[in-house]
């Protein structure tokens, strides 16, 4: 009878990850996703700072949790669970003087669904307005639309300034809007 | 694009769309619009629309941070643009030191904000991790707390630039500066010359155009500098300015007199309770109490440990009807008493005032008995703290306030101070406000401008 050499089983090289190489995983996984996940909880989170609170739970919560991630791959969809609980959560906790001005929890909770499941036709969309859609404005129509958006500008000056009543400024910028969500959906489908 | 719109009006629900994302809905009209979404998903497809659009004209049209225009027109960036984006994120997570991506070390934390509006590319969201760097407040209050452990109480408009755990330069604005011992020795710059704190609490007040600081010293000792190299050293109570030509006299004032700090045209005075202020125990045993502590915990007419915080100011110098706007600022801190667990999400308080002399003569070891009550009392103001909140700078500002100080006719008014939430279980939380004994906050504080 013959031993033989001792052989040594074949170590996986894949040991234990170091930190840093974890960091830099979790950083390639949520700068990539970070966009689209941030499109869902502005869609769905009435008020810009509130989305940027909600964002950063967010992304502490994926970051104290990576661990228990799987696989890449799931990141995406584990990502999006985190955040509409997220969404929920800060919809829940609504101070009484806000919640009146906001959509109701059940509403918002319909809509989180919808929007999770459309998420990435509406990424879509959003990136043909920037990158399409915005160009074919006549001026005053990307001019209105921009000033809305003005921290010092009001509505009914607004208005004004375009010459329309109220109503008729709602409806026009309404309009403008909703023709650019056609060209979007027009380019979109056409990829 | 056309702009020929067909001429038929526009239906009632996209209207209630259109304005409730310009956020120009009324309750009833939210209600509305709340009910035909959820009954009608053709409604809501044209809902996402809209958002959606506006996801899009957000990133075109609102302030980006540099990094993130880097980000919308490279998607497929190299990794280094990628994580520099991920960057501001991430730092709030505070992964420190983590040479990979080149954070710079955090010197200081956002405390608190309060109705706060930032501008800044450092995180502005409370408790965010601070590093070096520029914040302009635009309105509201707000804390910084650097690593040493010195706290600069920001009021809007304001500008600060975070240098070192230890120093910060005010640009512009008024601040209180409060440095524990362990932050001894530190700097707050401003465009004038600069400040080093011995012991303490001091104020600092820019006028706009940055070229006049006014220091004035609460608690403690500071020492001023000029860029010319002379110095001055200031005692609790003194002021002195800051301003091109170097260093200005000192004004001293006696500890009962008011101490005006001069804001633009108006005229704030700062009164403090000059020691009269304690908290009150149901059961009157004061081993549970502590003077460095306004302390205040639910009043059902029943527990012997539920305590609420009594405080007064005198000012017999100035003409109280005469005031535009009055703040009362109380520093919320740490007692350690109970747990934070068992306090419900959102705690409530009650303040109530009484105008005059109301019969206390010593505010040593007061009896719940032997105190002013809530029933003579005019309630003044309201406010709510998170359960999660240890520590912070709340300000009441309300009409009620300014109206009982107005036209009560006196030069003395008492404060009480009550909590109108309860623990969820036994042992919930007291919360606690820094008296005027407070080895690091200052204690309750009465602004009135003029």
């Amino acid at each position: 009878m013959v031993c033989g050499e001792l052989r040594k089983p074949p170590y996986t090289l894949t040991t234990l990850e170091s930190e840093e190489e974890k960091n830099h995983r979790f950083l390639s996984l949520f700068t990539a996703n970070e966009s689209s996940i941030h499109a869902y909880v502005r869609r769905l989170v009435y008020r810009r700072e509130d989305a940027s609170d909600v964002m950063q739970k967010i992304a502490i919560i994926l970051w104290k949790k990576f661990d228990q991630l799987q696989s890449d791959d799931d990141f995406r969809k584990w990502s999006f669970g985190v955040a509409r609980f997220e969404v929920l959560a800060w919809r829940r906790d609504l101070a009484r003087e806000r919640e009146r001005l906001v959509l109701s929890t059940e509403t918002i909770e319909l809509m989180a669904e919808e929007l999770d499941r459309n998420a990435e036709q509406l990424d879509l969309e959003k990136e043909a307005i920037l990158q399409h859609c915005l160009g074919k404005l006549k001026k005053d129509q990307r001019s209105a639309l921009q000033d809305m958006y003005d921290d010092e500008s009001n509505t009914p000056a607004l208005a004004q300034k375009f010459g329309k009543s109220i109503t008729g400024f709602y409806q026009w910028i309404y309009r403008i809007r909703q023709r650019l969500a056609e060209c979007a959906k027009q380019v979109a489908d056409a990829r | 694009m056309q702009d020929d719109f067909p001429l038929n009006k526009m239906k009632k629900e996209d209207e209630l769309i259109i304005r409730y994302l310009d956020q120009h809905l009324s309750e009833e009209e939210i209600q509305i619009l709340d009910q035909s979404l959820r009954e009608n998903s053709a409604l809501r497809k044209k809902f996402y629309d809209q958002v959606n659009v506006g996801t899009a004209l957000e990133e075109e049209f609102c302030s980006k941070l540099p990094e993130e225009k880097v980000i919308s027109f490279k998607r497929k960036s190299s990794t280094v643009t990628l994580l520099a984006f991920a960057a501001s994120f991430i730092l709030a997570i505070g992964i420190i030191g983590y040479s990979f991506f080149n954070t710079k070390e955090s010197i200081a934390t956002l405390a608190s904000n309060e109705n706060a509006a930032w501008e800044s590319s450092l995180p502005t969201l409370e408790g965010s991790e601070l590093r070096a760097g520029l914040m302009t407040l635009k309105s509201g209050v707000a804390t910084i707390r650097f690593s040493s452990g010195a706290e600069v109480v920001l009021e809007a408009p304001a500008e600060i630039e975070l240098q070192t755990a230890m120093q910060g330069k005010l640009i512009r604005g008024n601040a209180i500066v409060h440095v524990p011992d362990s932050a001894h020795g530190f700097t707050l710059a401003t465009p004038s010359g600069y400040a080093v704190d011995h012991g303490t609490a001091f104020g600092v007040s820019i006028m706009e155009n940055g070229k006049i600081s006014d220091f004035k010293v609460l608690e403690g000792e500071i020492s001023l500098h000029s860029p010319k190299g002379d110095s001055l050293f200031l005692l609790e109570n003194e002021s002195a300015t800051l301003n091109d030509y170097g260093i200005s006299k000192k004004i001293v004032l006696r500890a009962e007199q008011p101490i005006p700090v001069l804001e633009k045209e108006n005229n704030t005075l700062r009164i403090q309770t000059a020691g009269k202020c304690q908290s009150i125990i149901r059961n009157d045993e004061i081993a549970y109490l502590d003077q460095d502590f306004l302390m205040v915990k639910l009043d059902t007419g029943s527990n012997p440990y539920e305590r609420r915080a009594l405080f007064n100011f005198k000012e017999d110098q100035v003409d109280w009807s005469k005031i535009k706007k009055s703040r009362l600022r109380l520093n919320l801190v740490p007692c350690g008493v109970g747990h934070r667990v068992y306090l419900p999400k959102t705690n409530r308080f009650k303040l109530y005032a009484l105008a005059g002399f109301t019969g206390v003569e010593s505010w040593e070891n007061l009896k719940w008995g032997e105190a002013p009550t809530t029933e003579s009392a005019t309630l003044v103001g309201r406010f709510e703290i998170p359960r999660s909140q240890e520590r912070g700078s709340i300000t009441i500002e309300s009409n009620e306030l300014l109206e009982f100080l107005k036209s009560n006719n006196a030069s003395e008014y008492t404060f009480i101070l009550t909590r109108e939430t309860t623990e969820t279980r036994g042992s919930g939380m007291v919360h606690a406000f820094a008296s005027d004994s407070h080895p690091e906050a200052s204690g309750p504080t009465l602004e009135l401008s003029f």
